[in-house]
């Protein structure tokens, strides 16, 4: 005891002075508390840690700073899986930064936006000045995106407000080594087709059986094996089905429309279109390493990197990474997924198939509460100007999201192709976490040396009706919920025309919406006839 | 002279309680505007924060407001609504027909069809059909007009699906409004695809709704995109290819143009099945 007493005194005192010097630290950097550093601090706050966006986003704010010298800018970055609890803890604190990177597709936060974020309407209807003197001067802000900012993260329908601004675009690509295919095959050129992918795997079969290796066609990892099996080869493969299916005239089955088509007895996972593309997944699931689907996305990253496989299908987000980690020269193309010219199986699969209008992402907004808005919105502005957009794509190797601004001739093979077909239906992800769930837990069944195509849709159709069925059950609530949640704000908009005079904004906002409405709810009660009445709708007069 | 005297007591005190009313329901327009961008709770504080109504209208104005709050908050049981469905019948009891009556009787519709945990879509259906032909200010007549609409295609115990489309169409025709009468238009389009009638009945609602307009956005692109391959199942390849012009001209990124031009080089593209009225 007369022993340990000093020894817990002293650690205490470390403790206490390792506090104190943080503190005095945090408080007196330029722009704190008890700072003698009189500029004004901004903070943006995103969940980019690739390789090339922090990098990117330092050379804007050297460059803003040297602009604005009474202005100071701190990046915040945060991984991922971490930001959006970290996000509402902080916007609930009351300590979030002043620009905020968020994103819809999260789920459940659509509450965030109207709470915690200023709508930037009036702002992006007026022309940018940090593009004074450039070909986008005088333009309104948002005509100066790719795409005008019609992104459903940068115009919020629900609150008929502009909210945010992207600072990228992104697209999936095939990223290869060349060195390694030419000692396999030869060639350092990829396949162009299909059918010739399919032959490089056989021939890299047999490179590995003679040299006793273990090289992959593709790294795998629960990621790629579901971008590359689930929603490409299989969405791909059942187009055909989706548009002969395509009641609506809409070029394909949306979701619902695809769930109802199933209950309707139009469609089923016995069609020859399906039982292609699921000999084609089987194939595809035999060019990636035994266990994948347990694998994290950086241990294909670090498969392909280590040379252990020829390629890995990744986003352009990592593309940067991709080429700062990798001891090779790599290669980057689009995948040439199957065409009704490439043989068995492939007759049902067109192509080339659309990457979308390619839309912005990477969506920044401007928090509510932030103590300095003026300086955060204008630095907002720079970052989406020709030339702070121009810093962040040179620097960060990423797609630009403001017209003009020069693409880098390695990153061209990033643009999102726009002339193709339409994928319009997920027969395997697209319905809901029910159905999804089912698949994960028998792809084995497919995808297994063990497995195959028959024993896979044995036990998947006895649990797929009823999955399907709740999804579409889950589906409806939400819908209810949607509706309810609406009613409120529609009316109030109404009164508000009524108590102030005719608003042309809010009356248009209301307008659409209400015609969004009536659609919505045609197709929740249509949902809810078919569950009731099944195939017999098609027998009624 | 005398005699104007009253007059003009009379008219500073319609003045007075005029702006009054003014200044009421400018206190309310800030809690309306908190609903309006769904912060429902912000709203119930901003409702409990303001001065007492100084008049039977602004009362009324009040109460109003206040049930829509009330329906908008958390959890939304059905004691909650029961005690919303109170708050309108109490306004209805004074007077049934102005615009807070009128939109009082829409909500208790639309609290029957889609708040109720069991809904009950008949009484929605007197509420909309009594909205919709009784005339009275607001939209909220032709906005019953249109749940009555919907409900007829698909919910009320009607006995086919091509009596539901008659019936329908009578509610179009009826229909004061033209937005509504396109998004009526657009509903009656859908639900002959939906009950696999003939698709022509479909184009013609379609290119009814087209000739009135006012849509934007995801819905415009796609309507154009649903004229164009009717009219292609049709055999309609002129009328196909001008919506699909269109379609190029007013949304040159939507991707679906592809396949129009693919037909026009007399390329293959997918088909739509029989079962489905395609081609």
């Amino acid at each position: 005891m007369v022993v340990k007493k000093p020894r817990l005194n002293m650690a205490m005192v470390v403790l206490l002075g390792a506090y104190f010097i943080a503190a005095f630290v945090v408080l007196t950097r330029p722009g704190a508390t008890l700072s003698s550093d009189g500029r004004t601090v901004i903070r943006i706050a995103h969940w980019q840690i690739e390789a090339g966006p922090r990098e990117a986003l330092d050379a804007m704010i050297a460059r803003y700073e040297e602009l604005n010298p009474e202005v100071r800018v701190e990046q915040v970055a945060v991984p991922g899986n971490l930001y959006k609890q970290w996000l509402r803890t902080q916007l609930i604190g009351g300590s979030a930064p002043d620009i905020i990177e968020f994103g819809s597709f999260w789920g459940g936060v659509d509450d965030i936006p109207p709470r915690f974020f200023d709508p930037i309407s009036r702002y992006v209807e007026e022309p940018n000045p940090y593009n004074d003197g450039t070909s986008l001067e005088g333009m309104k802000w948002r005509d100066t995106f790719r795409d005008g900012l019609n992104t459903p993260d940068a115009y919020i329908e629900n609150l008929s407000n502009y909210y945010a601004v992207t600072l990228c675009m992104t697209s999936m690509r095939v990223f290869y080594n060349p060195s390694l295919l030419r000692e396999i095959s030869g060639s350092e050129t990829l396949p162009a087709t299909y059918r010739e992918m399919r032959v490089l795997g056989e021939t890299l079969r047999d490179y590995n059986q003679d040299h006793g290796t273990k090289i992959t066609l593709y790294a795998g990892s629960k990621f790629t094996g579901d971008v590359l099996m689930l929603e490409r080869m299989n969405s791909y493969g059942g187009m055909g089905l989706s548009f002969a299916n395509d009641r609506f005239r809409e070029q394909g089955m949306r979701k619902r429309d695809g769930v109802l088509e199933y209950l309707r007895g139009q469609w089923d996972f016995n069609h020859p279109d399906m039982h292609a593309s699921f000999i084609l997944m089987r194939e595809m699931a035999s060019h990636l390493r035994p266990g994948y689907q347990q694998m994290e996305r950086d241990a294909a990253i670090q498969e392909f990197l280590r040379r252990e496989s020829l390629m890995i299908f990744a986003g352009t987000w990592d593309a940067t990474s991709l080429r700062t980690l990798s001891p090779f020269e790599l290669e980057v193309t689009e995948f040439p997924w199957p065409r009704a010219s490439d043989g068995e199986l492939t007759s049902h699969y067109w192509g080339p198939v659309s990457e979308g209008a390619g839309t912005t992402n990477a969506a920044f907004y401007l928090n509510k509460a932030g103590q300095h808005k003026e300086a955060a919105l204008d630095f907002m502005r720079f970052m989406t100007g020709l030339e702070g957009n121009t810093i962040f794509a040179q620097t960060s190797g990423w797609l630009p999201s403001v017209r003009e601004v020069e693409v880098a001739d390695y990153a061209k093979s990033y643009l999102p192709r726009f002339e193709g077909f339409s994928v319009r239906t997920s027969y395997m992800r697209g319905f809901g976490s029910e159905t999804r769930e089912v698949w994960s837990r028998h792809m084995h069944h497919l995808t297994s040396p063990q497995g195959g195509v028959e024993p896979f849709l044995e036990v998947f159709q006895q649990e797929f009706h009823d999955a399907l069925r709740r999804d579409l059950k889950k589906d409806l609530r939400d819908v209810y919920l949607s509706i309810r949640r609406d009613l409120p704000p529609l009316t109030a908009l109404t009164v508000l025309d009524r108590l102030e005079g005719l608003d042309s904004n809010r009356y248009r906002s209301r307008l659409r919406r209400e015609s969004n409405q009536a659609i919505t709810e045609a197709k929740l009660y249509e949902a809810e006839f078919l569950t009731r009445h099944g195939s017999a709708v098609d027998e009624m007069e | 002279m005398p005699r104007l005297l009253p007059l003009g007591r009379l008219l500073c005190v319609g003045l007075c309680s005029v702006l009054s009313g003014a200044a009421q329901t400018q206190a309310e327009i800030s809690v309306w505007e908190k609903l309006s961008v769904y912060q429902s709770a912000v709203a119930e504080q901003a409702l409990e924060d303001l001065p007492s109504p100084e008049n039977a209208a602004a009362q009324r104005e009040r109460d109003f407001c206040a049930a829509v709050v009330h329906l908008d908050q958390q959890p939304l049981s059905e004691s909650r609504l029961d005690d919303v469905e109170q708050r309108f019948q109490a306004l209805l009891a004074v007077e049934d027909n102005d615009e807070i009556a009128r939109a009082s009787r829409y909500l208790l519709g639309r609290i029957a069809q889609v708040f109720r945990a069991r809904p009950d879509v008949t009484h929605a259906a007197d509420y909309f059909r009594g909205l919709a032909e009784q005339p009275g200010p607001g939209i909220w007549g032709e906005q019953a007009r249109l749940k009555l609409t919907i409900l007829t295609l698909y919910v009320l115990p009607i006995r086919t699906p091509a009596e539901r489309l008659e019936l329908a169409e009578g509610y179009a025709v009826a229909a004061h409004d033209p937005i509504v009468l396109r998004d009526m238009h657009r509903l009656l389009a859908r639900a002959i695809l939906f009950y696999n009638f003939p698709s022509k009945g479909a184009l013609e609602h379609l290119l009814a709704a087209d000739k009135i307009g006012g849509l934007v956005g995801t819905q415009a692109a796609s309507q154009l995109v649903q004229i164009g391959e009717l009219a292609w199942d049709e055999g309609d390849e002129k009328l196909a290819a001008h919506f699909y012009e269109r379609l190029s001209k007013e949304y040159p990124r939507d991707p679906r143009i592809f396949v129009m031009q693919q037909r026009l080089a007399g390329e293959p593209t997918p088909g739509r099945g029989e079962v489905v009225n395609g081609r």
